[in-house]
């Protein structure tokens, strides 16, 4: 008995903090996604202090003017620092990207695990719902969305968190179906536990890795559809500073003042870029299947 | 203590249909253990599912003390927690994402909160723990961390939390090394006598349904062909199935290959013949009626046309 007692560690091992660690470290992209997205995480949120400028102030008299010492970046067409209005406008780029992902997320794992657990009517409603949602393409739906809401930044935030629910509840629901089968889940329910609590209890925390991964890999996306929003005049109103908004306007001018359109683009791709390398880290970081 | 009367379970999968148990009767008396034994498909496992809740009967009646379990296809606990079940793989029966202490004192959420506070005391965990071969220092691990017999010990400290009375054990060691399976059986054994519980008890593994139970029924197709006590049934086994599941008679087979006359074709039309009629060694045309149930000795019935 006593040799049986002994813990077997070396039995396959689900995730713990040590390989995590070291997956991590040995994925350089993943680190250049975290340390970008840090990096305009922090000048924004340091907008204040980095730049002495008003995102919203007008002056009119120092109009287009180039990059320079004075305005790294340049100014737009009433005299606004476009550095500036890049760092504040990063807050509302990424913060309503996050938050539209966060919401369509814990929406679409609700959703999905009540469709997959209880089946029957309530998984027959919920995903007809959903395939209706997916029968238009995203980008228009989300248009139709903020144009019908009205245009603003929440609303297009609210728009693209809806037009993406459907992703998440087929992935929750998914892994519910595969849970539900799954003997620590047919004990609790001998136990005669509360559906709500076995849900909640088991279904939800061991669906969640792939949740996590798609959410990564949709903020990036979220933030592009935020901009293509503003850009097309259905998000945040002038003279808000977003990204979306300010290539949408200084896009007019892209051949005689370059830069106007040219640097919320450059960090438009960038940020975009990096949640999509943070999500592929995570990825490789969470399915077993991907270990190489 | 448990009577199951005519109880029967149909699958449909489209278009088939599948009796996974057909009009079984039995009963249990308190302090028994009752084997159910049967090639992989005879329906042993949704048997068990039925009396734990899983699964809802397609037609009869099933009643715990005497109270049916099952009231327009509603599951209803007379107490939650009295009536517990081990499944064979310790491997998903634990929640990989939680802690061997939260796992254990999981069926307790079903009970009351007076009845929770008191039987999750931590004197009650470690005494249990310690009683089923883990030490006290497990309760923070998890389930990776431990053996498949470990884990077992696992499911079973489980079971027991909430003091249950009957306990379904679905292969309970069947995928456990030879070693590992005779330690987990003993300490079946002795809980089983410590707290005057009733097994019922699922295997196809012939030599643990002798070594565990007092009686055994043998299904088939979903039928219990053959039930008596396990003396009895080993020593003067009637039906041909469970004479193959002994091996009493390993030519039987051989021998009675050649003699089977094929006159008596598998026919389509099966609906009526024995269940055992496909792959009986000695099937006669009569087979093709259901046969009764015929007594051999005291307690000790079976279902064969053929003695
Ligand atoms: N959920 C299900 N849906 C359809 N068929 C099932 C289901 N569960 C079991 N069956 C069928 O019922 C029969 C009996 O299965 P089971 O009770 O698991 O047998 P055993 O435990 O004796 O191996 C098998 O033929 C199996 O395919
Ligand atoms: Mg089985």
């Amino acid at each position: 008995m006593s040799a049986e007692i002994q813990t077997v560690k070396q039995i396959e091992k689900p995730i713990t903090i040590h390989p995590v660690w070291y997956k991590l470290k040995n994925n350089k992209m993943t680190w250049i996604g975290f340390v970008i997205i840090f990096v305009i995480i922090l000048t924004s949120l340091l907008a204040p202090v980095l730049t002495s400028y008003d995102p919203t102030k007008i002056y009119i008299v120092e109009k287009f003017q180039g990059p320079s010492g004075k305005h790294w970046f340049g100014t737009d067409e009433v005299g606004r620092d476009i550095l500036s209005r890049i760092l504040y406008g990063g807050r509302l780029s990424l913060g309503m990207g996050v938050l539209a992902i966060l919401i369509t997320a814990a929406i679409g794992i609700v959703l999905g695990t009540i469709s997959g657990f209880f089946g029957g009517y309530i998984d027959q409603i919920i995903m007809r719902i959903m395939d209706m949602i997916l029968a238009f393409p995203t980008l228009i739906l989300a248009m139709a969305l903020a144009a019908a809401l009205g245009p603003s930044l929440q609303n297009a935030m609210l728009a693209i968190a809806i037009v993406k629910i459907p992703v998440y509840v087929r992935l929750a629901r998914s892994e519910t179906l595969v849970l539900r089968e799954k003997l620590f889940v047919k004990s609790a329910i001998t136990f005669g536990i509360h559906p709500v609590r076995i849900i909640l209890k088991h279904i939800v925390p061991n669906s969640l890795s792939p949740v996590i991964i798609q959410a990564t890999l949709d903020i990036g996306d979220a933030i592009l559809m935020i901009a293509t929003l503003g850009f097309l005049g259905l998000g945040a109103q002038p003279p808000t500073p977003e990204w979306g908004a300010m290539i949408s306007i200084g896009w007019k001018y892209l051949l005689d003042f370059w830069w106007y359109p040219t640097f919320p683009g450059i960090f438009l791709f960038m940020s975009s870029c990096a949640f999509n390398l943070i999500g592929d880290g995570i990825r490789d970081i969470l399915d077993p299947k991907s270990n190489s | 203590m448990i009577d199951i009367h005519q109880v029967r379970k149909t699958f449909k999968t489209g278009a088939m249909k599948i009796d996974a148990v057909k009009d079984t009767n039995l009963s249990i008396q308190q302090g028994e253990t009752v084997g159910l034994v049967g090639e992989s498909g005879s329906g042993k496992s949704t048997l068990g599912k039925m009396l734990s809740g899983l699964e809802t009967p397609t037609d009869g009646m099933i009643a715990y003390k005497g109270i049916e379990l099952w009231k327009k296809k509603k599951f209803k606990r007379l107490r939650p927690g009295e009536i517990q079940t081990v499944f064979q793989d310790p491997q998903s029966s634990l929640d990989p994402r939680m802690r061997v202490k939260d796992i254990i004192l999981e069926p307790l959420l079903a009970l009351n909160s007076k009845e929770r506070k008191e039987k999750g005391k931590m004197e009650r965990l470690i005494y249990l723990m310690k009683r089923v071969g883990l030490k006290e220092d497990h309760m923070n691990r998890y389930p990776h961390e431990f053996s498949g017999g470990q884990r077992q010990r696992i499911a079973i400290a489980r079971a027991l939390i909430t003091d249950p009375q009957f306990m379904i054990l679905d292969e309970p060691t069947s995928a456990l090394d030879i070693s590992v399976q005779a330690q987990v059986l003993n300490l079946l054994k002795e809980l089983k006598r410590e707290k005057n519980l009733t097994y019922i008890f699922i295997s196809h593994n012939m030599s643990v349904i002798r070594y565990m139970c007092d009686r055994v029924a043998v299904m088939y197709k979903g039928k219990i062909v053959e039930i008596g006590p396990v003396q009895s049934i080993f020593q003067n086994p009637k039906h041909p199935y469970t004479k193959i599941l002994l091996s009493s008679l390993p030519s039987l087979f051989e021998e009675t290959k050649e003699k089977i006359n094929f006159s008596h074709p598998p026919s389509l039309s099966s609906e009526s013949a024995c269940v055992f009629y496909q792959k009986c060694p000695l099937r006669q045309e009569i087979c093709l009626k259901e046969p009764c149930y015929q007594p051999a000795s005291e307690n000790h019935t079976f279902s064969c046309h053929l003695q």
